[in-house]
């Protein structure tokens, strides 16, 4: 140490501060970009994590494995109150199954009728959940589902019963699927049978509350909760969840969705039908402006 | 002693390179997509903090703040704040040192608890004038809290791992030298 010189030690210092101030400038830099020009921001993020993440995949694989394996070892303790539970669950799905039989012939009787085809447009891709958002205070996960498989920010995921979320943030290879329980996510909802509309916004618990609701009195714990379409963000009539009556009586939803185990996510591909502006437009595709109405009618 | 290396330092700015990613890597991993009240503390801002106090080499700040870039990056946080703060907190205990260093455990743990309240203030003071969003108040006690009670754990993990102690004679502060 002694040998080393006063004012070459000075000098590195000096050269360090100067480091330190510039690398300060940047991070505060940066945080003011993602402030500031917020998707653009989150764009880099996303090419950052398309790139990092697929290559963890290998790694990632075995440790998510065995954890699972140490929850699922860990349910084997509440087995046989599981089982007594599953029984009673049983005998009361019986009767539905009936109702649902019943139902299910009444329907296709009607459908008979109407020959009513059932949005032929919707279908899906499976894209496997690779991580988490690492945070407690942000739920999301990145799947393996990105931009080169044709996925469109803004659609659906469901797992294989309930929406989970809707795609926020696509790379080449992966994406972001923002789930309903983060604080950030607002979706239009209508309350069946009484078709209340409201607006399922998360607030980072199991049990996402239920705001602006058109008349609450109208709806009560256990009607099913299912996407309105409104706004043409989601298709409409994906099921979301139950109503159930939170703390200070507030209304929450149960989600159909089981975060529990979600290990692939369904992305429903929606492309919302052209709005209609035009009172004399209403059916039929838009014509490109530049033929003369003359020409048509000829 | 055993002397410092150039291999050594960058031996072990290497493992502390690779600590970062295994600690990013862990939280990441999808085991549990509910919403929990589950906090985890700010174990690598303690590493961190622990290192500098002890030996400062290992830790410089480009690697600080590469570090804490990245994760602010995958664990979506708020992109550079977190490497900004964990810069500024590091800084501050490498200029005084020396303090720090003669300090008994007990104080530098108090110092350390003080200086993670006034990063977090300052976070949150940062996220508020910016309107971002900010974690809830019980969570950010709680990450602090949990933070300062395994401080020791830290200590002792990089005393461990680093094989580093709080030694007087890696005090190279030049009032010190010229006394």
């Amino acid at each position: 140490m002694a040998t080393h010189n006063v004012d070459d030690v000075n000098f590195s210092r000096s050269l360090a501060r100067i480091g330190v101030a510039i690398f300060l400038v940047f991070t505060l830099a940066l945080f003011l970009l993602w402030r500031i020009d917020n998707p653009r921001a989150e764009r880099i993020r996303t090419a950052m994590v398309n790139r990092v993440v697929p290559n963890m995949d290998w790694a990632m694989a075995p440790v998510s494995k065995a954890a699972q394996m140490v929850q699922d070892f860990q349910s084997y303790e509440r087995i046989y109150s599981q089982n007594q539970e599953l029984r009673r669950e049983l005998q009361r799905m019986k009767a539905w199954r009936e109702a649902a039989l019943q139902l299910e012939q009444e329907n296709a009787r009607l459908l008979d009728l109407n020959k009513v085809k059932l949005n032929p447009k919707l279908s899906f891709i499976s894209g496997k959940v690779l991580i988490d958002s690492g945070s407690r205070f942000r739920q999301s996960a990145i799947i393996n589902l990105g931009r080169l498989d044709g996925v469109i920010e803004g659609w659906a995921a469901m797992d294989g019963l309930g929406l989970v979320g809707r795609i926020a943030g696509v790379g080449d290879s992966s994406s972001r699927v923002l789930f309903v329980t983060d604080t950030s996510s607002n979706i239009p909802v209508l309350i069946r049978p009484s078709n209340q509309r409201a607006i399922l916004s998360g607030d980072n618990s199991d049990q996402p509350p239920l705001l602006f609701i058109e008349n609450d009195q109208q709806i009560k714990p256990g009607d099913r909760i299912v996407t309105s379409g409104d706004g043409g963000v989601f298709p409409a009539d994906l099921l979301v969840g139950q109503v159930t009556l939170g703390a200070n009586s507030k209304y929450r939803t149960q989600l159909a969705a089981d975060f529990r185990r979600l290990g692939f996510l369904r992305v429903i591909r929606y492309a919302p039908s052209a709005p209609i502006n035009e009172p004399d437009r209403l059916i039929g595709p838009t014509l490109p402006s530049d033929i003369p109405l003359e020409d048509v009618d000829g | 002693m055993d002397k410092v290396t150039p291999s050594r330092i960058a031996g072990n700015r290497l493992l502390f390179f690779a600590l970062a990613m295994i600690g990013v890597f862990i939280l990441l991993v999808p085991v549990s997509l509910t919403p929990g009240i589950f906090v985890w503390p700010e174990i690598m801002l303690l590493i961190s903090c622990a290192l500098v106090i002890r030996r400062p080499e290992y830790a410089p700040y480009w690697l600080i703040g590469f570090v804490f870039l990245i994760s602010d990056f995958l664990l979506v946080r708020p992109i550079g704040l977190g490497a900004f703060i964990a810069l500024l907190a590091t800084e501050f205990l490498r200029r005084n040192r020396p303090a720090f260093v003669e300090m008994m455990f007990l104080s530098e743990w108090l110092g350390i608890f003080l200086l993670l309240l006034s990063a977090g203030v300052l976070r949150s003071v940062i996220l508020f004038l910016t309107l971002a969003e900010r974690i809830p108040l019980w969570a950010f006690g709680a990450q602090i809290g949990l933070s300062v009670v395994i401080y020791p754990l830290v200590v002792a993990f990089v005393g461990l791992v680093f094989k580093v102690t709080k030694i007087e004679e890696t005090i190279s502060h030049p009032v010190r030298r010229t006394v």
